[in-house]
């Protein structure tokens, strides 16, 4: 067998610059690397083929000795990031250098601060629900301003241009949305991860098949009670229970439906039951966050710390091992990553640190169309606020 | 040769990812922000 003349960059992999050198990710498989700064200049340098026995180039990267190349190389090679190539290798020009070089200083941020790994993003707020715990006045008749799809597509350009991973629909009721198929398409066919977030109750045979289409992994939906009278309570929705749980059954049959719960002092007491019910329809995954006091939450149904901390947190875990399930809720060793990893965009496309601050104005960051992406990431007080201060319980985020 | 120290870290996800970068790059200020956190429930 003959060796490879030539090392080169996996075809198809995404690379933005971070503090610590780089974020590197394939759409399929599905998979995240983080390199320093000797594997990211490693990897910029080898998006053409070099020789296998390149020596450390002087493009001027702190640490950038041979021994910190080799290693980077070696690295790079294991995790499959650069692969054999038969090509003829290029020789590293003073002009590569150069390029490598002004691409690194111009794309690496001088503070430490990550770019923003997802984003939420809320086309519109009308629901066919309204729910007492929303958090962004929706409903029937939520504000209709839409923005045309096409902004919303020239957004998710951005988006995708800037290294984000992810992008999450939300609303409103997701499915209420004439464009959400345009959107969904738009983000799979990027290779972004997609998430999306639905109350269950308008799932006709086309929109089923629909998003049976998109192959999407995960299909959250919100379920508030194990009982018809609790859960159509909570989302002020007369007949909707049977509804919701007809949809997640259905969509078990193509996807993993995740149960979103909204958790309150009406529901608390109701978590067994909903796990029992979500098994029974073919849910192993539940989501049990606690309402926030934002929207129209009031405070006097919002849990406490003590609720949260002593009531709601050991009753996920006890639900856990007891039903063989994955129970996600607050975690209070884990940082909360609204506006440190990710950011929210209203209907108008305004940047929030967090969804959950779209209807206070005073979490209003900047216009992702009017302002510039970066300036208002690495520039926006409000979002430095969001690191250096916000952790679990989320609740903490209230003004 | 420790984690931190490796020129390439794989993650599985995306959630993975999130969640070691985001103790790395802001891991002071949230542990910070824990104590406090815990003192103010002592306080109640």
């Amino acid at each position: 067998m003959t060796s490879p003349l030539a090392l080169m960059q996996r075809p198809g992999l995404r690379v933005r610059c971070e503090h610590f050198g780089a974020l590197a990710w394939s759409a399929n498989p599905r998979k995240v690397y983080r390199l320093d700064h000797a594997a990211t200049a490693a990897l910029f340098l080898h998006s053409r083929p070099r020789p296998v026995n390149m020596q450390a180039p002087p493009i001027g990267t702190a640490g950038l000795t041979d021994d910190a190349w080799q290693r980077a190389i070696t690295g790079l090679c294991q995790q499959g990031l650069l692969q054999p190539s038969t090509a003829t290798p290029a020789a590293v020009t003073a002009e590569d250098i150069e390029v490598t070089r002004r691409t690194l200083g111009e794309g690496t941020p001088q503070c430490p601060v990550l770019k923003p790994l997802w984003v939420h993003i809320q086309p519109f707020t009308r629901c066919n629900q309204h729910c007492f715990h929303c958090y962004c006045h929706g409903g029937p008749n939520a504000d209709p301003f839409l923005l045309p799809v096409q902004t919303w597509q020239r957004v998710i350009a951005m988006l995708d241009d800037y290294g984000v991973l992810d992008v999450y629909v939300t609303g409103g009721e997701s499915l209420l949305y004439e464009s959400f198929f345009t959107i969904a398409e738009d983000i799979l066919s990027r290779g972004m991860g997609f998430g999306l977030s639905t109350n269950a109750t308008l799932l006709s045979g086309r929109i089923l098949g629909r998003l049976r289409d998109l192959r999407i992994e995960t299909v959250q939906v919100s379920l508030d009670g194990a009982h018809a009278a609790v859960h159509e309570q909570i989302r002020g929705a007369p007949g909707s229970f049977s509804r919701t749980c007809e949809g997640i059954a259905r969509i078990a049959g193509f996807s993993a439906p995740v149960i979103n719960t909204v958790v309150s002092r009406v529901n608390l007491g109701e978590l067994e039951d909903i796990v029992k019910l979500g098994k029974e329809h073919g849910c192993a995954r539940f989501k049990f966050f606690p309402q926030k006091p934002v929207g129209r939450s009031g405070a006097a149904l919002t849990l406490d710390d003590g609720e949260i901390m002593h009531r709601l947190v050991p009753e996920c875990a006890r639900l856990a091992a007891a039903h063989g399930v994955r129970i996600e809720t607050i975690d209070p060793q884990q940082p909360c990553g609204s506006g440190s990893i990710g950011f929210a965009l209203d209907q108008r496309a305004d940047i929030y640190p967090c969804i959950f601050g779209v209807a206070d104005p005073g979490q209003r960051c900047g216009n992702i169309i009017t302002d510039d992406l970066d300036q208002v990431w690495f520039g926006s007080p409000l979002l430095g606020r969001f690191r250096g201060e916000v952790a679990t319980p989320c609740r903490r985020c209230e003004p | 040769m420790d984690q931190a120290s490796q020129p390439v870290t794989a993650y599985e996800s995306v959630a993975e990812a999130a969640l070691d970068l985001g103790h790395r790059t802001y891991s002071g200020t949230v542990a910070a922000t824990l104590r406090r956190t815990e003192a103010d429930d002592v306080v109640r």
